[in-house]
């Protein structure tokens, strides 16, 4: 319940600096990074695909729908619902290795703005020619693997500040076993400390989980 | 669940909405269920757009003072300025400054403007922009944006107090044009990103034996009722003239006198001069010649909501 109201702040959060910052920075090379995108893929890999095709299916249909867009409504609902969907099932079969949750968000993101540009290509966007994709789509790429390191690293971190504030609550009344759907997602914080350690979840929904949750969990119920 | 049945049959039926959502905005745009929704987005996040720009303006003004032909000098001398006098106060002042210009340009025209602010730009494909200005400070759609430089676009939605406009740069853009002491006319349409130099125009010129060179700056010609563009609005100077491959038309690139970049305080012009101005509204060209003298700028109306006032200090 939680998580769900922090994924539907973060989505409006970053569609408004995307509208208002981001696509006004003048930029070299005249695009700039897809935080929504970025956004909705990295909870994709955190939270499974069907959290990420809501995620991304909603999150899009809000930049559809908010000015000053031009393209037509549904565009971006399909494309990030597609990626959402996607991240999530590459998050469920990743290894422990630290590389590959980043490496799988590049190949999501990298693919969902490529299917943007495609799209807008197939409904006749003027805009949207073979050569302003082939100016726009290497620079908007790189500025995207620029900043989803970050994006990953903060999505893991508040989904696990997240994760332990329920644990805590639900801990003091029902007991560990509210942990288990909290836990269902792919990538966790596996660092027992402030900073997250990138790391691919271990197959069961438990493992070398509880207790780091359960040292968090204590420590907000100290707090 | 990681992917059952149900995620999948989820996904089928958000991909299906999705899918039905573009054809029905494909097949009828504004007579559509769509556009009260998408009214409906104009009014939520053009709200926390303009709530949200209060504090990302200053951002994307420090950002965007110069456009990308701006040398590295010029640069590092305008971060050293900005740091010495990184306040809102600064910030305000250049916002003044941009209202002045528009002021003395709209005055010079006669055209009677509403003045906003820019609160959010579009995704890379698109060049459109929202303004803190709509219906209830008199805009409608179809209305000539302009700025202290030049032509800016055209107002292309509007919600209760945000309005989207689309600049003369965007791919589907094309503005009739007049070459400037000539009669010769043509229409220049947004080039997009689809050339390396960003922000240009593409001219053409509907006659086999116009001269064009560079240096000709262009007017708007106008259209029937100042919608969507009023006459005289100066647009840009050719800078290459191209070989169209044809004898019924010349064509050249066209910089704009606007840039993108730095575009911020802009005026939607809500009713046209009653006389066409013809070429008393463009700059003084390099060689030196005497303008129109400006008129006073009492036929402006500037909103009280922009920030010609100086900032607390100031």
């Amino acid at each position: 319940m939680g998580r769900a109201a922090l994924v539907a702040v973060a989505s409006l959060a970053a569609i408004l600096i995307q509208l208002t910052v981001l696509n006004g920075l003048p930029l070299p090379g005249g695009a700039a990074p897809d935080l929504v995108l970025i956004l909705v893929v990295a909870i994709a890999l955190t939270g499974g695909p069907a959290e990420g095709m809501l995620t991304g299916f909603f999150a899009g249909l809000a930049l559809d729908i908010a000015p000053p867009a031009s393209h037509l409504v549904g565009q971006s609902a399909l494309v990030f619902c597609l990626a959402g969907y996607a991240a999530g099932r590459l998050g469920g079969s990743l290894g422990r290795a630290t590389w590959q949750p980043l490496g799988a968000m590049a190949l999501c993101t990298a693919g969902g703005e490529a299917l943007s540009a495609m799209v807008g290509m197939l409904f006749g966007d003027p805009g949207v020619t073979w050569s302003a994709v082939g100016h726009v789509l290497p620079v908007s790429l790189g500025y995207d693997l620029l900043v989803c390191p970050f994006a990953l690293y903060v999505v893991v971190a508040v989904s696990g500040w997240a994760a332990g504030g329920a644990l805590a609550r639900g801990g003091a009344r029902r007991g560990p076993a509210r942990a288990v759907p909290a836990a269902a997602g792919a990538i966790r914080d596996t660092g027992t400390g402030r900073s997250p350690r990138l790391r691919a979840a271990a197959g069961r929904p438990g493992d070398g989980w509880i207790g780091g949750a359960g040292q968090r969990a204590g420590r907000a119920a100290n707090t | 669940m990681h992917d059952t049945r149900r995620t999948r049959l989820v996904l089928g039926l958000l991909l299906a909405a999705a899918l039905a959502l573009i054809t029905i905005d494909y097949r009828d745009g504004t007579a559509s269920p769509l556009h009260s929704l998408s009214s409906f987005g104009g009014s939520v996040f053009g709200s926390a757009e303009g709530a949200v720009s209060l504090l990302t303006t200053p951002v994307r003004q420090l950002a965007g003072g110069s456009g990308s032909q701006a040398k590295i000098a010029s640069l590092q001398r305008q971060l050293a300025q900005a740091r010495a006098e990184l306040s809102q106060e600064r910030l305000s002042r250049a916002q003044s400054d941009q209202l002045d210009r528009l002021l003395r340009l709209a005055g010079r025209g006669g055209y009677r403007i509403v003045a906003a602010n820019v609160i959010a730009a579009g995704p890379a494909y698109a060049d459109t922009i929202t303004i803190d200005a709509g219906r209830l400070d008199g805009i409608k759609a179809n209305e000539t944006v302009l700025n202290g430089a030049g032509l800016v676009g055209t107002v292309t939605a509007v919600s209760a107090a945000t309005a989207t406009v689309l600049l003369t740069t965007d791919a589907s853009a094309t503005v009739g044009v007049r070459l400037a002491g000539t009669g010769l006319i043509g229409a220049v349409t947004g080039t997009g990103k689809s050339i390396s130099s960003a922000g240009l125009l593409r001219l053409q010129v509907f006659s086999g034996s116009a001269q064009l060179r560079p240096g000709q700056q262009l007017v708007t010609f106008g259209s029937a009722d100042g919608t969507p563009y009023v006459a005289g609005v100066p647009v840009g100077v050719i800078t290459q003239v191209e070989d169209a491959g044809s004898s019924l038309m010349r064509q050249a690139l066209v910089r704009p006198f606007v840039s993108v970049a730095s575009i911020g305080v802009v005026g939607v012009v809500v009713a046209p001069p009653r006389t066409n101005p013809r070429d008393s509204v463009l700059p003084p060209p390099p060689a030196p010649a005497s303008t129109a003298t400006a008129k006073p700028s009492s036929t402006a109306t500037p909103k009280p909501a922009s920030t010609a006032t100086p900032g607390p200090g100031g």
